[in-house]
């Protein structure tokens, strides 16, 4: 099964639900479903800064197991860092997500 | 005796993409009700149309519609903020690059925006000239 995760609400959703339970999950390949792409929102998309440890694995694991990784544009914006994200990293807004993902579709679609 | 206060490194504060998409919600006076024939689209499902309204040769008003791309908004309503009270040959000289300098935080990726806004902006331009050389009302 394909599966695309969305970042939607705040709290421990990057440091936790990513960082501590899918990313080393992905690292170890047990994660048991193919990600085909992450969306990040609001202060999420903090992670996907240059220099972020954690933004640092994800792009690592991103890149090896073709994993789409975008931003939401007006939330970089807002934080102005836009132009400080990982190279590889996407800002954009749904129509850009469902290009992107057009070529790998998710079976499901997972909001955390 | 030096001040306290913070210092700022940007004063007056430089207007962001962000600044500018909030700016077009508040100027929604600025939308088009009809696209005009001048309607520019890029290969990502993007377009954009201006109409330019001119006045002894000076730029009275700027009005555009455009696909809800949030770079692609604020960098239109980047142009008629700058635009409005310049004359066509000076209007001329808004391209990518003029864009892409006031605006260094859009990220490669995006920076076709900056093309295709300056683009449409230019055939709505070219369309007043048009109009002049022909001497009809505008």
């Amino acid at each position: 099964m394909k599966v695309a995760y969305i970042f939607s609400t705040q709290g421990h959703t990057v440091s936790y639900k990513l960082g501590k339970m899918i990313l080393p999950q992905l690292e170890e390949g047990r994660h048991g479903v193919d990600v085909v792409g992450m969306f990040f929102f609001e202060d999420n998309c903090f992670a996907l800064r240059e220099g972020d440890p954690i933004g640092q694995r994800l792009v690592n694991v991103a890149k090896r197991l073709n994993i789409l990784l975008m931003c939401c544009d007006q939330c970089c914006y807002e934080r102005d860092i836009a132009d400080k994200l990982f190279e590889g990293v996407q800002i954009g807004c749904f129509p850009t997500l469902y290009q992107a993902l057009a070529g790998n579709l998710p079976d499901q679609v997972i909001t955390l | 005796m030096q001040s306290a206060l913070p210092v700022f490194d940007r004063y007056p504060p430089r207007k962001t993409i962000y600044d500018y998409f909030h700016q077009a919600l508040r100027n929604s006076q600025n939308t088009l009700r009809d696209v005009p024939r001048e309607l520019v689209s890029d290969n990502d499902g993007n377009c954009v149309a201006f109409e330019v309204s001119e006045e002894a040769g000076r730029i009275r008003e700027v009005r555009f519609k455009c696909t809800t791309c949030f770079t692609l908004v604020a960098l239109c309503e980047h142009i008629v903020e700058l635009a409005c009270g310049m004359t066509i040959s000076k209007a001329r000289e808004i391209d990518r690059e003029f864009l892409l300098e006031l605006h260094p935080e859009v990220p490669p990726q995006l920076a076709d925006r900056a093309s295709l806004a300056s683009q449409a902006f230019r055939a709505a331009l070219q369309k007043v000239t048009v109009n002049l050389n022909k001497g009809e009302p505008l």
